[in-house]
């Protein structure tokens, strides 16, 4: 256990320490606006616009630091920090967290760990859709007929790719690198 | 008071949240739920109201949620053009305990220690990695810097005449970019100066020594899962 994530050095920690403070304060604010856009456009609606936010750590993590396992921190270290603050979801949030950050390495662990561009991090915004998904059906009993299912993974999906594209030039800004 | 060890509550949370995603017994959901929020009041004081009138808020979404997606079965009750329908009131019922459960379970971890002595227990007493034992705490240690650029960010754009809240993409990375490029240049020179004053990775492991409460504890979530057992 004490070789876990030895690649990283103390700046990149540090930096997932501050994606994970900004994001779990951020998710725990999230869910407002959650609730507000699912009471005026409904489920789907509320999905397609707020849902990208939840997965947009991990693409952030891993455009700047670039570094296997960092788009799992960057989703599971939030989690984290959101259930110790404390929030309604409690532990879900780190069961949510795992399960969309393991989703979001695949892009990057696909390429090898070599390329970090705009495509891999709109995948890996949109990719967390399937855990997602499927764990709001465990939970909420959400189980839709397959027609509106494929809407919902679909909406679920594009919402994570557009922040995933926001992650990737944020990073670009903040960094400094194109 | 004496407390629960950290690992022996995320234990017992971690249990009951899994089986909240699973059960859909309501009997078993509501007692849960109950015993959870009882230990998490007598540990979380006042703090556990707070959380059950967030819980009340998000029956709404839930009861909305069964309306759009499980809205069968025979006709409850009719209120304009909406038509309230058996299914859409059971899934309601077992969604929103199931999240009073996740809810009291949660409370049993953040509400009987503090962040920073859950952060140092999972280190601890659950062998966290190091890296990200650090990262936890630097996270809890920024938030207080964070939340005071938060709150300037959030004067400026009133001041531009936008929103409190960002609700569009491109609201949200108005308020990140800021926020993140302080949070980004304070790690960059906070791990530079952590890193020359040799800050190695030494994360280690204590033995721990259950006390009374850790076995209470263990033997609550036992008489749980073993009804949970009979009932299915």
């Amino acid at each position: 256990m004490k070789r876990v994530f030895t690649w990283f050095t103390t700046i990149d920690v540090l930096l997932l320490g501050v994606i994970a403070a900004i994001y779990g304060v951020l998710f725990t604010l999230w869910w407002d606006v959650y609730y507000l856009v699912k009471a005026i456009g409904g489920p789907i609606v509320a999905r397609l616009v707020t849902y990208g936010l939840w997965f947009m750590p991990a693409p952030l993590a891993a455009s700047i630091i670039r570094k296997p396992g960092s788009a799992i921190l960057g989703e599971v270290l939030p989690a984290l920090i959101e259930t110790m603050v404390p929030t309604v979801g409690g532990i879900s949030n780190i069961i949510y967290g795992v399960a969309q950050g393991v989703f979001s390495e695949i892009p990057y662990a696909v390429s090898m760990y070599r390329k970090y561009t705009l495509l891999h991090s709109v995948f890996s915004g949109a990719l967390p859709a399937i855990p997602a998904f499927i764990l709001d059906a465990l939970l909420f009993g959400d189980i839709y007929p397959v027609d509106q299912a494929l809407i919902v993974i679909l909406a679920i999906a594009l919402s994570g790719a557009i922040y995933g594209e926001i992650a990737y030039i944020i990073a670009g800004i903040i960094t400094g690198r194109k | 008071m004496m407390r629960p060890h950290v690992f022996s509550t995320f234990i017992y949370a971690i249990v009951t949240t899994l089986a909240a995603f699973i059960v859909r017994d309501a009997l078993w959901l509501a007692i849960a739920s109950l015993v959870s929020i009882i230990i998490g009041s007598i540990y979380g004081g006042r703090r556990v109201l707070y959380m059950l009138l967030l819980v009340v808020i998000g029956f709404f979404g839930v009861f909305l949620n069964a309306l759009f997606f499980a809205n069968t079965g025979r006709e409850v009750a009719s209120i304009g053009f909406i038509t309230v329908r058996e299914h859409a009131i059971e899934e309601s019922l077992i969604v929103a305990l199931r999240l009073l459960l996740i809810a009291g379970a949660g409370s049993v971890l953040a509400l009987t220690h503090s962040s920073s002595e859950i952060a140092r227990g999972l280190a601890r007493e659950l062998g966290l990695p190091y890296s990200i034992a650090l990262a936890v705490a630097f996270a809890l240690r920024s938030m207080p810097l964070i939340k005071q650029d938060l709150d300037e960010i959030v004067f400026m754009r009133k001041q531009r005449g936008y929103g409190r809240i960002p609700l569009t993409p491109s609201g949200v990375s108005s308020v990140l970019i800021p926020l993140l490029s302080m949070g980004y240049n304070r790690a960059l020179w906070g791990g530079i100066s952590a890193e020359l004053r040799g800050l190695r990775g030494i994360g280690y492991r204590r033995s721990i020594t259950l006390n009374i409460m850790d076995v209470l504890l263990f033997m609550l979530l036992a008489v749980l899962l073993l009804c949970l057992l009979i009932i299915q």
